[in-house]
């Protein structure tokens, strides 16, 4: 195992997952999109994540984040923190838009820890740096044990 | 009691599970996806650290399968209520990694269409559930997502 790997010995319900504090651009937003094997989100279509113009249209102050891009940062706010843990569920409800170019933490708390599975449940965040959470939902990963 | 309105869709594609295209993963698709988030963990960038924690190489990061759900092919309820569609919620649940080289096939399928009345107003949900199977058969994901309608 990593000298860094997370044990379920080591966590307790109440602990904070180390959040992560970001600022996404439009750019980051078109290279996420880039990625996809098949996108409709293609930068040559006017959307309300890659053009101002469209996300005022659609009554936004500007552009915002995907979903799908919330959910890959909480993710990713897991995974980094979780070392040699098995990613289990994401289950989040957007309650409001997210935008871009604002400061944004995504972080998680521990809520519940069952031993004999190894499992942790999480409440999971996506917030303004003050204010009410846009992303809210619960997560559940599988941790190693010290016991093997 | 209030009564939720009836929505106006095609309740034909109501529970109708709808293959989608087979996409070969691509090993720089999963690179540039951990680039656009800033990914850092090991196991979805590197094949030795992958393959030293009990790995066959790097895969992709769980949320990966969202990138795959666009090809799914979702069933078009085509709900005529609203001009403007919201994601506004979904669910991953990961069962098989996602390794390159892969070829990963969807089956979708429309589970809900359903009204909610608030202080904002009416507002209609669609709700579909994708499931996602790699080249053996195994089920490797499932995801359901949530679209607004208002």
């Amino acid at each position: 195992m990593p000298s860094n790997t997370l044990y379920i010995e080591n966590v307790d319900i109440g602990d904070e997952v180390p959040e992560l504090v970001t600022t996404v651009s439009m750019d980051q937003v078109t290279a996420f999109f880039a990625s996809y094997p098949r996108s409709n989100n293609s930068p040559d279509r006017p959307s309300r994540f890659n053009s101002d113009e469209q996300a005022k249209k659609e009554g936004l102050a500007g552009p915002i984040i995907p979903g799908v891009m919330s959910m890959a940062l909480i993710t990713k706010v897991l995974t980094d923190w979780g070392i040699g843990a098995k990613f289990k569920l994401l289950d989040a409800i957007f309650r409001q838009v997210v935008p871009q170019e604002e400061q944004i933490r995504a972080y998680a708390v521990i809520t519940d820890k069952d031993e004999e599975s190894n499992t942790i449940e999480l409440d999971v965040y996506i917030e303004p740096m003050d204010g009410q959470p846009y992303v809210r939902g619960r997560a559940s990963m599988e941790l190693v044990s010290k016991a093997g | 009691m209030a009564t939720e309105p009836t929505i106006d869709y095609d309740r034909s594609v109501l529970g109708k599970e709808v293959p989608g295209e087979t996409i070969r993963i691509d090993r720089e698709k999963i690179l540039a996806y951990g680039a656009a988030i800033g990914e850092t963990n090991p196991l979805f960038l590197d094949d030795a650290a992958a393959i030293q924690a009990g790995y066959k190489s790097l895969m992709a990061p769980p949320s990966y399968i969202n990138a795959l759900i666009l090809s799914s092919g979702r069933p078009d309820p085509k709900v005529n209520f609203g001009t403007l569609s919201f994601h506004s919620g979904q669910a991953i649940e990961t069962y098989q990694p996602i390794y390159p080289e892969d070829s990963i096939s969807t089956t979708s399928s429309l589970e809900d269409v359903y009204a909610k009345t608030g202080r904002s107003g009416t507002m209609v949900f669609i709700v579909w559930k994708t499931e996602l199977f790699n080249q053996a058969g195994e089920l490797v994901a499932i995801a359901r997502e949530s679209f607004v309608r208002r």
